[in-house]
């Protein structure tokens, strides 16, 4: 009973909240919209990359998804999401350390652009997906996207979820985004990711 | 564990004496008194090595028994393991299986308990869906005792206790606190190194971890037999989704998450992301393809079903850890523990609050209704809809003795 009370409000948060999140974005960034159909990969092996498979089908969007693919997968394909997080496991089951992966991940956007591709890229598993190996893939692979969507604190902005949600404690996001005048968009749960990618894709809710 | 110590101190003065005796042994005049002496001597020695030997025994063959279960008003039958596993029959490893049907068909789980007797929220929750769960749609199997050898002995020289006791509405209720692996009075002697039914060439001791003998061997160890035998049960019975439950140390990097097969790994991901919207946080591991022998990468391998475990937070297992009581197992607070999520060495929050039972047992529960939930949504002609399951916030509220009295279960069939 209680579940299917909480059912029906993420329903009504899908269709009332996306207004408000759009705006949060465009405050905090030029509007940046983006264009379907779109490549998922993950850049660490982690199960971030499934996640944001989740959000892309819940946000309606026009995609491919494999965890590690051969960059022929672009053609034909407008925009390309790059979410990063390491697992020392699936990395190991990929048969990859980090340093090919980050070589393997640079390639693949420079074949992006070639292609004309925009790129986004996503930390979606908060703070617990932090830690030195996912770190080294941030900061080589987030200045190289045209926006950042990543689940933690906004700046300056008290964070209410738990501390382990929250991926841009130490403000690496931010800063990495300033930097490199990237837009940014902070999320406080990962499903949140579905109203934001309706925004940048520019859906309409279907109910 | 005092009884026993009694023992091993009684029988080592007990020959110390006697041996003393006997190299000052009286002349031969006073032979009469001296050997009389010695008699009673030997008497009251015998008479306390023989009583503390049956004080111990009994303590020794009590930890065979098993504590009881209740089935709760949606248990339709019961079964031993041994009757799809006649390998088993008779031996420690057999082991209990509750099924519970539902009114209209669906798809069938799996819940697995106790796999490591040393987790305590695994075969809690396992027995509080037993005491209290009602399916609408589908069927379900429970194996609170999966290792149910593991569970008559603990870990050598962990000072854990044997038992540990939830208060309840209805009186004190005791649980056995077992060994990660099953107990070497049933499998033994371990070889040097082990190389498993997958292939995997691990330490010795883990020939006796469940959890490292899938996919099993009906004519191998006692273990692998176990295992074996579990994936019969899945075979058999048609599993759809199966979920193993465990709990971890807080230093362990894989904890309060679900370790999925990858082909339950998009069921994971979904479940995971609407835990969070309800307050859950929980992360998603995918299933190493070159770790062998563990449940989530096996029972996938070599079946349909959608291989799951789930690992909560347990200090007891730790090794940081200070003394293993009772309340460390059911409050899971501990200073050590506290001191070192100060030093930024643990993979979970770690407060004055501990990780109490009701937490670890309520995250699995609502993981399961979540899996469930969503496994429904994803196969609409084979929903799995269960029932009677407390929260993790009703746990929080009312404890989970309201949830395991004894005496609701003994009289009617009325949830709490
Ligand atoms: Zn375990």
């Amino acid at each position: 009973m209680k579940r299917r009370l909480g059912w029906m409000l993420i329903v009504l948060l899908f269709v009332s909240a996306g207004a408000a999140v759009g705006q949060e974005a465009e405050e905090a960034a030029a509007p940046e919209t983006f264009a379907a159909p779109v490549v998922i990969v993950s850049v660490g092996q982690s199960a971030g990359a499934q996640q944001a498979r989740v959000l892309a089908i819940r946000a309606g969007l026009d995609y491919v998804f494999e965890q590690r693919p051969e960059f022929s997968i672009l053609e034909g394909s407008q925009t390309l999401i790059l979410v990063m997080g390491a697992s020392s496991k699936g990395l190991g089951a990929a048969g990859v350390d980090i340093d090919g992966e980050i070589a393997w991940a640079i390639d693949m956007v420079a074949r992006a652009r070639e292609l004309e591709m925009k790129v986004i890229a996503m930390h979606i598993e908060g703070g617990a997906r932090r830690g030195s190996t996912s770190d080294q893939i941030i900061h080589a692979i987030a200045p190289l996207a045209d926006y950042i969507v990543v689940k933690g604190a906004t700046p300056g902005v008290e964070w209410v979820e738990s501390e382990e949600a929250d991926a841009n404690a130490d403000g690496l996001f931010s800063t990495i985004a300033a930097e490199n005048e990237i837009g940014i968009t902070y999320i406080a749960k990962t499903l949140d990711g579905v109203e934001v990618l309706m925004d940048l894709f520019e859906i309409e809710p279907t109910e | 564990m005092s009884a026993k110590g009694k023992t091993r101190i009684g029988t080592r003065t007990g020959l110390k004496d006697n041996a003393n005796e006997k190299m000052t042994s009286p002349p031969p005049t006073e032979k009469n008194d001296g050997k009389g002496r010695s008699w009673i001597a030997a008497g009251v020695l015998i008479a306390v090595v023989a009583a503390a030997v049956a004080i111990s025994a009994r303590e020794f063959v009590a930890m065979w028994e098993d504590p009881p279960i209740y089935p709760g008003p949606g248990i339709t039958e019961q079964f031993m393991l041994s009757s799809i596993a006649p390998e088993l029959a008779g031996s420690a490893a057999d082991t209990e299986v509750y099924v519970l049907d539902g009114d209209s068909p669906g798809g069938t789980l799996l819940i697995l308990g106790g796999t490591h007797p040393n987790e305590p929220a695994s075969s809690l929750t396992a027995i509080t869906i037993i005491e209290n769960a009602v399916v609408n749609e589908g069927r379900l199997l429970v194996i609170p005792r999966a290792n149910h050898s593991a569970f008559t002995c603990t870990d050598p020289q962990e000072g854990a206790p044997q038992t540990y006791v939830i208060e309840t509405p209805g009186g004190d209720r005791l649980f056995r606190y077992g060994s990660r692996a099953t107990n070497p009075i049933d499998q033994w002697p371990d070889p040097v190194i082990y190389v498993g039914s997958s292939g995997q060439a691990l330490a010795g001791a883990e020939v006796r971890n469940l959890n490292r003998s899938y996919p099993g061997d009906s004519g191998g160890y006692l273990t692998e037999k176990l295992a074996a035998a579990i994936l019969d049960l899945i075979r058999t019975e048609n599993v759809d989704l199966a979920i193993d439950l465990h709990e971890a140390s807080p230093e362990y990097p894989v904890i309060n998450a679900i370790v999925a097969h990858e082909n339950a790994l998009p069921l994971a991901v979904e479940a995971a992301l609407f835990l969070e919207f309800e307050g859950i946080q929980i992360g998603v591991e995918a299933s190493p393809i070159n770790l062998r022998g563990l449940s989530h990468r096996e029972w996938g391998d070599a079946t349909d079903t959608l291989a799951l475990l789930i690992e909560s937070t347990n200090p007891a297992q730790g090794r940081l850890r200070g003394a293993i009581n009772s309340e460390l197992i059911l409050e899971g607070a501990d200073p050590y523990y506290i001191r070192a999520a100060g030093q930024g060495l643990l993979y979970v929050p770690f407060s004055d609050a501990g990780h109490p039972i009701e937490e670890r047992v309520g995250r699995h529960l609502d993981t399961i209704a979540m899996l469930t939930e969503i496994y429904s949504s994803q196969h609409g002609d084979q929903p799995i809809r269960i029932s009677g399951l407390p929260t993790l916030s009703d746990l929080s509220v009312r404890g989970l003795g309201t949830y395991l009295d004894p005496s609701i279960r003994e009289t009617d069939h009325s949830p709490p």
